[in-house]
């Protein structure tokens, strides 16, 4: 992953929340605090996970925007919150990594691409759960073409 | 002999039956992606979800590579854009019904025809 899009600053480890709706809005608050979106964004991430929820599987979810929030875009990147104990994401789905996602223009399917690569593996979301620092989950995710 | 064939048109949907003569059948459909934004989560998962609701194996194929559709991990690791040619290969009892179901899926959500 390009550095743009994701450093460490991107990362958020042994978090915990009660409820998705938090984890979502820590997931967002990432992108606005590195300036990858407006803080507008993250209404419109809660809305999308209204619309189908973005649990992938495999304890991971990738929260992002509604499509009419591509605007609220300034540059693509991503966010990742590690959630050891795991966050309820409804139907019985417990997510324990969300990663949030910023698509600028036709960048979100090449960041969905990378990201369904790495964790289309076990192997690799039991090393991003269990990683236990930011330079470790960034070379998780460097590693991916 | 001729061990390909076309079926006639179903539903204005254009498959073709192609197999060699014994062994099974399979169906097959190539749509071109109209979609602005492609195959992204939103459409992955419909169109995970529409394919889990059959029995037959069905892939995606793009680019040389195949997945199965009923993966959202592997729908969304092909990376499909506008101007994309996809097929869809349906292979099993319910082939036809799944076909058919993918296909409205495809049109009704914008996707591609």
């Amino acid at each position: 992953m390009d550095k743009n899009i994701l450093n460490e600053k991107n990362i958020t480890l042994n978090a915990s929340f009660s409820s998705k709706e938090d984890a979502i809005k820590q997931t967002g608050q990432i992108l606005v605090e590195n300036g990858h979106v407006e803080a507008s964004y993250i209404e419109k991430m809660l809305e999308r996970e209204e619309l189908t929820s973005t649990y992938m599987g495999n304890f991971v979810a990738i929260p992002h925007g509604t499509e009419d929030a591509k605007k609220m875009v300034l540059n693509s990147g991503l966010s990742i919150v590690q959630v050891p104990n795991g966050v309820d994401f409804g139907s019985g789905n417990i997510v324990k990594v969300l990663i949030g996602i910023a698509g600028k223009g036709n960048e979100h399917l090449d960041i969905l691409s990378k990201i369904a690569i790495l964790c289309s593996e076990e192997e690799n979301i039991n090393k991003i759960l269990q990683a236990s620092s930011e330079s470790e989950m960034l070379s998780l995710f460097n590693e991916v073409n | 002999m001729n061990s390909t064939y076309i079926a006639k048109d179903n539903k204005n949907t254009k498959q073709h039956r192609i197999g060699e003569k014994g062994e099974i059948p399979m169906l097959q459909k190539t749509i071109n992606i109209t979609s602005e934004s492609g195959i992204h989560a939103r459409p992955a998962t419909l169109l995970v979800n529409k394919a889990s609701s059959f029995t037959s194996n069905i892939d995606l194929e793009f680019n040389g590579k195949k997945v199965n559709l009923k993966s959202i991990m592997g729908v969304m690791s092909l990376g499909i854009g506008q101007g994309a040619s996809v097929t869809f290969h349906v292979d099993g009892d319910d082939e036809q019904e799944a076909l058919d179901a993918i296909v409205e899926l495809m049109s009704k959500e914008g996707l591609g025809a």
